[in-house]
C-alpha cells in the first residue's frame, strides 16, 4: 500500500492521535495534519521534522522502529494475588491462607498493591512506563486452559475454526513499505505459537547461538547451502515454505550477529528459560534485523495446590517474571522508547482459595503494558468488585475489559495495524474502545 | 442397551456403514471390524497402495521407522500377519532389548524399594529432621550418609548466606499431615540432584578441583569389588571430596568393571532423582529404538502422551514414573481402554501430577477433623490451611476434558447443548466437573513420599450422593469413582475422541471422517478394546490410500528415533539423544501441561525445528553424537545383495558416488528421493574443494560428557571420536536424513 492512500485517510489520523499525550509533544498534530496532509504529497521540500512526524504516523512499525513484545503466562496466573485489591474486604475472607496482607503489598494507588515479589515492577510503574489493566479477559466462559489459550491466541473467543493468530493478522493489517524482513515476527522457543501462526512467515528460534546449519562460521557452510537447495526445490509444500524461511533467517542472522549486542553488566536476567528468552529478544531487537513483533511465554502458573502467599510457588514465579521484564527494559536502554510490551494469561483463578491451598480455574485476570509511549503509573479498566454477589458465576473475578481492547490498542499504536476488524474479527474493537494507555 | 446403541448408529450412517452395522449386529460377539473388512465399499473402488510401498507404510506408521532390511522382512511374512504379530507383543522375543536395559536395575524395582534404596530429597530431609538412624546395609548406609552430608554442607552454606542477607524465607501453607509429608518438597537448600532438572541430566559442570591426595587414585586402581567397598566405606565428607576430585576420565575409570548395580549406586551418590531420571529417559529411548515390539512401544508412547505426566512436577515425580510406564501404561497399551483409564486414575504418578491425592471432600471426616485440629495448631498458617482444606478439581477437569470426553463436549454459556457433537449427549458442565472431583475424593497415595501406592481413604471422601451428567451416583465410597470412570470410558464421545486422536497419530492430520466413524464404532462395539480399534483402522481402505502415504510429518521424537533406527547406529549412551529431543522442543516426560504434545505437523514444522533437525542429521551421520556410533561401511556392504549391480571399484569416481548414494537412499528412506534431492547430494561430491570445505565445516562439537552418564556407561569413553571411516557416505547420509523426504513418514 502506498503512503498516499493512507495519508488521505483522515479518520485514521484522528483515531491515531486520540489518546496520545499531545501535551508532551506541545502541539496537536491532528489539527495540523488535517489541513496539511494532502498538500504534502509529492512535495520534496518537506521540512525534516515534519516528514518524520508524518512517517511516524503512517508507515509501518519497521519504518518507525516500533516493536511489540508479547508475553504469555501459560497456565492461568492468579491475577488477584499479582495486583492485589487489598482494600476489598471480601478478598481476605475468600482467601484466608493465601491472601497477601495489606502490610506486605507494594501500594500502587491506595486500593491495589503489587505482590511483594514484584518489586522489580514498582520503579517501572512509578516512572510511568508500566500500565496495569485489571479485570481483563475473554468474553468466552471456558475454563479449559487449552481452549482459553487457543481463543486468546487466535483472538477469536468461541471460534475454533480460526486458522491464524491475532498477531500474525496484526502484522498483515499493518501498512507495509518495501520488502519485509524475514525477522518481522519472531517467537522465542521451539515452536511458532498460535498467536503468530498464519499467512505471514514467522520464525521460531530457541537459541540464537545454535541457529545455524553445519557450523557456526560467519558464512553459511556448503552443507547448509546443499540443504537450502534441497528445500528450495522440494515439492513438499509445507517443508518447502518453511525451508525457505529458515535459510533466509539463518543468513540474516549470520550477517547481523546479534550475539555482539551484549547487555550492560548492570543488567542481570534471571538464569531461567524465560530470562534467557527475553535476553535474546533484546539482542534481536538491537541487531536491526527488522523485528516488529516477538512472542515468548512462561509456564508454571497453574497453582491448584499450595500456591503460597508472600513466599512460595507463585511468589517465585512472579519474581522471575518481573525481574526478567525489568532486566529487559533496562537492557533496551534508549531503544526502550520504541518498545511496547504486553502480557496476558488465558484466564484468572477462582476468587476463593480451594481445599489444597491453591486456586482453581477462574475468569478475569490482570494484564501489564510496558512501553516508552505508555501512560503508565495507572490502573486501567473498571473494577467489578469482589463481593460474593459481584463474582462471575459466584466464583471468579468478572471480566470488565475484553482482552482484545488491550491487544488491539497495542497493535494499532505500536504496529500501525489500523484495520482492527481484520485483527479481531467481530470484536468491534475501534479506537473509541481503547483504554488510551498510550 | 448395546443393541439399541448399534441400531441408533445404523440409522444415522451411510449405506456402507449400514451394511457393516447390520452384519455386526448379526455377528453377536464378532468385532465390528471384521464386518467392515468383509463389506467392500460398493461403487467407487478405493485405490490402495501395494507391494513394497504397503510394507513401508505399515512400518512408518506402526513402528518408530524401518531399520535396514525391515521392509523386505515385512513383505516376506506379509503385512497383515506382521501386524497381527505386533498386536500380540508377548509373542515377540525382545531379549536383545532386555539385555541392553539390564544396565538400569533401578527401573525394575518396585516403587517402595526404589525410594528406600535411593532416597528422595524429601526422605533425606525428614531423616535429618527426625535424626533417624541410617540403614544398616553398607551400600544403603553410604548412599544415605553421602546425601545427608551433602545436604548439611549445602544448608550450612545457605544459612551463612541467609544470615548475611538478613532475610528469612520459608512458610508452610499445608496441613500438618501434608506439611510433614511434603515438607521441604520445594525447599531451597540443595541436595545432590536439587536444582538439577532430572529430565535433563545437564552437561554437568564438572568441578575440576585441583587434585589433592593420592588416596582417590589408589582407590580407582583397586579391583572392582574392593574398589566399591573402599568407596562406600569412606566417611561422607571424604566421599564428597573424592568424587569432586576426580576428572572425567578418572570417574569413568572408577566405574570400570563394576556391575550395573554398583555403577548405579555410584551414580546415585551424585543425586538419586537425577540418576533415576537419567535411567528412565535412557531406557525409554532405548526401547523406542531397539524393541522388536514396536507397536507396543509406539502405543505406550501414544498413551504416555495422552495421559501425560510431567517429570519436573516435583522431586518425587521421577520416582513414580518408572512404575507408571512399566505397570500402568505399557501392560494396558493394547488392552481395554477402561482398564488403562482406571490404572492411570489410581497411579501415584497421575494422582500427584494432577493433585487429586490432596483433594478432600469439604464435608468429609478429614475436613471436619482438620477444623478440630486447627484449634490446636500453633502455626497460624497451618491452622488456616487445616481449616480451609477441601476440594481440588484439577484432575476431575482434565479427566473429562483431556482423557475421555474431550473439550468439545463441555457445555458453557457460549456453547449450549444444541451446539455439541451428537456423541456428547447432554455434555458436561463446570458443575459436573466439581461433582466428579467430589466423587474422586479419597483417591490418594499411601505414604506419598515413601512407598507411594494407591489407596482409597474413606475419611477424605465426600459423603452423600452426586450427580454426574444427569446420572445419580449413589453414595458408595471408592465404587463411585469406578462407576464414573466406567461411564466416561464407555461414552460414545470418548470413543470418538480417542479414535480421532489415534487416526491423527496413525493416518493423517485430517483423517477421513468415514475412517474415524468406523474406528469409533469398533471402539463402542468392542467395549473399548484398543486392538480392535487398531484393526478397524488397519482394515480400512482409507488407511492405505495413496493420499495418506507419507502424509505425516514426523514429530521430533519420531524423527530422532527413526534416524537412529534407519542408520543402524549402535547406541551405547542414550543421554545425548534424550538431550537432542530437548533441543527439538519435545523432551521425554517434559510436557508441563496435561494436554501432551501435538501430533500435527504445524506444531513441528518451523525454522528453529528444521535447523535442529538438519544439525542432528549431520551429527548422527558423522558420529558427533557421543555414545552413538554409525557404521556406514557395514551398512553399505551388508545390503549389497539387494542393491543395483554397481560396485564401487568400477567406473568413475562420480559413478561410484552415485551408486553409494543410491544405496543410502534406499536404506535410509526405503524408497527413492526426489531427483532434486539426489542431485543436491551428489553435487557435494563433484567438486573437490567444496567437499573439503564441507568436511572441515562438518558440525557439532563433541558434547561434554555428563559425569553420571560416564559412570553408567563407561564403555563409551573408550570410543574415541574417530572420523567416520567413510566420510563420503557419512556426509551423504547426513544430507539424506536432513532432507525434506526424511521428515515425513
Amino acid at each position: 500500500m502506498t503512503t498516499r492512500t493512507s495519508m488521505t485517510d483522515c479518520s485514521d489520523w484522528g483515531c491515531d492521535i486520540h489518546g496520545r499525550d499531545t501535551a508532551r509533544r506541545g502541539v496537536s498534530r491532528r489539527g495540523f495534519m488535517k489541513g496539511g496532509a494532502l498538500a504534502l504529497v509529492g512535495t520534496s521540500t518537506i521540512p525534516a521534522f515534519l516528514s518524520r512526524s508524518v512517517l511516524a504516523e503512517v508507515t509501518t512499525a519497521a519504518a518507525n522502529k516500533k516493536k511489540l513484545v508479547v508475553l504469555f503466562q501459560r497456565g492461568a496466573a492468579d491475577g488477584l494475588n499479582v495486583v492485589v485489591p487489598y482494600k476489598e474486604k471480601n478478598y481476605y475472607a475468600l482467601r484466608p491462607s493465601i491472601a497477601i496482607q495489606e502490610k506486605d503489598v507494594m501500594d500502587l494507588d491506595g486500593f491495589f498493591g503489587l505482590h511483594p515479589s514484584m518489586a522489580a515492577f514498582k520503579p517501572l510503574y512509578d516512572q510511568g512506563h508500566l500500565a496495569i489493566v485489571h479485570a481483563a479477559g475473554s468474553p468466552d466462559t471456558t475454563r479449559s486452559h487449552f481452549d482459553a489459550q487457543d481463543y486468546m491466541e487466535s483472538g477469536t473467543p468461541g471460534v475454533k475454526s480460526t486458522a491464524d493468530g491475532w498477531l500474525n493478522r496484526a502484522l498483515q493489517a499493518e501498512l507495509t513499505i518495501g520488502k519485509p524482513s524475514a525477522f518481522r515476527a519472531v517467537a522465542l522457543g521451539t515452536q511458532v505459537p498460535r498467536t503468530l501462526q498464519g499467512k505471514l512467515p514467522a520464525i521460531a528460534v530457541n537459541n540464537l547461538a545454535d541457529f545455524s546449519v553445519g557450523g557456526r562460521g560467519p558464512q553459511t557452510s556448503p552443507i547448509s547451502n546443499a540443504f537450502q537447495a534441497m528445500y528450495d526445490q522440494s515439492t513438499d509444500a509445507v517443508l518447502h515454505g518453511t525451508g525457505q524461511e529458515t535459510f533466509e533467517a539463518v543468513k540474516m542472522l549470520k550477517a547481523a550477529d546479534p550475539s555482539h549486542y551484549q547487555s550492560a553488566p548492570s543488567v542481570v536476567y534471571p538464569n531461567t528459560p524465560f530470562g534467557n528468552s527475553l535476553k535474546q529478544v533484546a539482542q534481536l531487537l538491537k541487531a536491526n534485523l527488522g523485528v516488529e513483533a516477538t512472542f515468548s511465554d512462561i509456564g508454571g502458573w497453574d497453582t491448584h495446590q499450595n500456591q503460597g502467599n508472600i513466599n512460595g510457588q507463585l511468589a517465585n514465579r512472579l519474581k522471575e517474571f518481573s525481574e526478567t521484564i525489568a532486566a529487559f527494559w533496562k537492557d533496551m536502554g534508549d531503544d526502550a522508547e520504541n518498545v511496547t510490551l504486553v502480557t496476558m494469561s488465558e484466564f484468572g483463578r477462582t476468587a476463593r482459595q480451594n481445599g489444597t491451598g491453591g486456586t482453581d480455574h477462574g475468569h478475569a485476570n490482570v494484564m501489564f503494558v510496558l512501553g516508552g509511549q505508555v501512560k503508565g503509573g495507572k490502573i486501567y479498566g473498571k473494577w467489578p468488585g469482589l463481593a460474593n454477589e459481584q463474582l462471575n458465576e459466584g466464583r471468579d473475578l468478572a471480566v470488565t475489559t475484553d482482552f482484545r481492547r488491550v491487544l488491539g490498542e497495542a497493535a494499532y499504536k505500536t504496529l500501525g495495524a489500523k484495520h482492527l476488524d481484520l485483527v479481531f474479527p467481530g470484536a468491534q474493537v475501534t479506537p473509541s474502545a481503547f483504554l488510551n494507555f498510550s | 442397551m448395546r443393541f439399541r446403541q448399534r441400531s441408533a448408529e445404523v440409522l444415522t450412517n451411510s449405506l456402507r456403514a449400514l451394511v457393516a452395522g447390520v452384519l455386526c449386529v448379526l455377528m453377536v460377539e464378532q468385532p465390528l471390524v471384521a464386518a467392515v473388512a468383509v463389506s467392500k465399499p460398493a461403487g467407487v473402488p478405493v485405490k490402495e497402495i501395494q507391494g513394497q510401498e504397503r510394507a513401508l507404510h505399515a512400518l512408518n506408521r506402526f513402528t518408530f521407522g524401518p531399520r535396514p532390511g525391515d521392509v523386505a522382512a515385512v513383505q516376506a511374512i506379509g503385512v497383515k500377519r506382521w501386524f497381527e504379530q505386533q498386536l500380540n507383543p508377548s509373542s515377540i522375543d525382545d531379549s536383545a532389548l532386555e539385555a541392553r536395559l539390564a544396565m538400569f536395575p533401578a527401573m525394575k524395582m518396585e516403587q517402595a524399594e526404589l525410594v528406600r534404596r535411593y532416597p528422595s530429597p524429601v526422605v533425606l530431609r525428614q531423616m535429618i529432621a527426625r535424626n533417624a538412624p541410617l540403614p544398616s546395609d553398607p551400600v544403603e548406609h553410604a548412599i544415605y550418609a553421602d546425601g545427608i552430608a551433602f545436604y548439611k554442607a549445602a544448608k550450612a552454606k545457605q544459612e551463612a548466606k541467609k544470615a548475611e542477607d538478613g532475610k528469612a524465607a520459608g512458610d508452610a501453607m499445608m496441613s500438618p499431615e501434608m506439611a510433614k509429608s511434603a515438607e521441604g518438597l520445594k525447599e531451597k537448600t540443595a541436595l545432590p540432584g536439587d536444582d538439577v532438572d532430572p529430565s535433563v541430566p545437564a552437561m554437568a559442570i564438572h568441578e575440576e578441583q585441583f587434585y589433592s591426595g593420592l588416596e582417590a587414585v589408589k582407590s580407582i586402581n583397586l579391583p572392582p569389588d574392593e574398589r566399591m567397598r573402599r568407596i562406600l566405606a569412606m566417611p561422607p565428607t571424604d566421599l564428597i571430596a573424592f568424587r569432586r576430585s576426580l576428572s572425567r576420565a578418572e570417574l569413568a575409570a572408577a566405574a570400570e568393571g563394576l556391575t550395573p548395580v554398583q555403577k548405579e549406586t555410584l551414580a546415585a551418590l551424585q543425586g538419586s532423582p537425577r540418576m533415576i531420571g537419567a535411567e528412565l529417559l535412557q531406557s525409554r529411548m532405548l526401547r523406542d529404538i531397539y524393541s522388536e515390539r514396536q507397536l507396543e512401544a509406539v502405543m505406550t508412547d501414544f498413551w504416555l502422551n495422552h495421559f501425560n505426566v510431567y517429570i519436573r512436577k516435583n522431586q518425587n515425580e521421577p520416582y513414580m514414573l518408572p512404575a507408571y510406564e512399566r505397570e500402568t501404561v505399557r501392560p494396558n497399551a493394547l488392552g481395554k481402554f477402561e482398564d488403562l483409564l482406571v490404572a492411570t486414575a489410581k497411579s501415584p504418578a497421575m494422582l500427584m501430577y494432577l493433585d487429586n491425592w490432596q483433594s478432600i471432600g469439604p464435608d468429609s471426616q478429614a475436613a471436619k477433623n482438620g477444623g478440630r485440629f486447627a484449634r490446636f495448631a500453633q502455626n497460624p498458617q497451618v491452622k488456616q490451611a487445616l481449616k480451609y482444606r477441601g476440594l481440588n478439581e484439577n484432575y476431575a477437569r482434565e479427566l473429562m476434558e483431556l482423557h475421555t470426553l474431550g473439550v468439545q463436549c463441555e457445555v458453557s454459556a457460549d456453547r449450549p447443548v444444541a451446539m455439541l457433537d451428537k456423541a456428547c449427549g447432554q455434555g458436561y458442565t463446570q458443575q459436573d466437573v466439581t461433582q466428579v472431583a467430589e466423587v474422586l475424593t479419597g483417591w490418594t497415595i499411601d505414604q506419598p513420599f515413601r512407598s507411594g501406592g494407591y489407596q482409597f481413604e474413606p475419611r477424605r471422601h465426600e459423603p452423600g450422593s452426586k450427580t454426574v451428567m444427569g446420572k445419580t451416583i449413589g453414595e458408595g465410597g471408592e465404587r463411585e469413582g469406578l462407576q464414573v470412570l466406567h461411564m466416561l470410558a464407555t461414552s460414545p464421545a470418548t470413543a470418538r475422541f480417542i479414535s480421532t486422536k489415534l487416526a491423527v497419530r496413525f493416518v493423517s492430520d485430517t483423517p477421513p471422517p468415514a475412517l474415524v466413524d468406523r474406528m469409533a464404532k469398533a471402539f463402542v462395539a468392542s467395549k473399548g478394546d484398543i486392538k480392535t480399534v487398531l484393526r478397524a483402522m488397519f482394515d480400512s481402505p482409507e488407511f492405505w490410500s495413496p493420499e495418506v502415504y507419507r502424509a505425516k510429518v514426523k514429530t521430533p521424537e519420531e524423527f530422532v528415533v527413526s534416524a537412529v533406527r534407519a542408520s543402524g547406529a549402535e547406541v551405547k549412551n542414550a543421554i545425548p539423544l534424550v538431550q537432542a529431543l530437548d533441543k527439538l522442543g519435545m523432551p521425554l516426560y517434559g510436557m508441563q501441561t496435561p494436554n501432551g504434545y501435538s501430533w500435527m505437523a504445524e506444531s513441528w514444522v518451523n525454522t528453529g525445528d528444521l535447523v535442529s533437525r538438519m544439525n542432528f542429521a549431520l551429527g548422527l551421520s558423522s558420529d558427533r553424537i557421543p555414545g552413538v556410533q554409525t557404521d556406514w561401511t557395514r551398512l553399505l556392504g551388508e545390503t549389497k545383495a539387494w542393491m543395483e549391480p554397481v560396485t564401487l571399484s568400477t567406473g568413475t569416481a562420480n559413478e561410484a558416488s552415485a551408486a553409494k548414494e543410491a544405496k543410502l537412499e534406499k536404506e535410509l528412506l526405503g524408497q527413492a528421493v526426489s531427483d532434486r534431492t539426489r542431485a543436491t547430494v551428489l553435487q557435494q561430491f563433484q567438486d573437490q574443494a567444496m567437499q573439503q570445505q564441507a568436511v572441515r565445516d562438518f558440525p557439532i562439537k563433541p558434547n561434554e560428557f555428563e559425569p553420571m552418564a560416564q559412570v553408567l556407561n563407561p564403555a563409551m569413553l573408550k570410543q574415541q571420536n574417530r572420523p567416520p571411516l567413510d566420510r563420503e557416505a557419512a556426509m551423504m547420509a547426513g544430507l539424506l536424513l536432513g532432507s525434506p523426504e526424511f521428515q515425513r513418514r
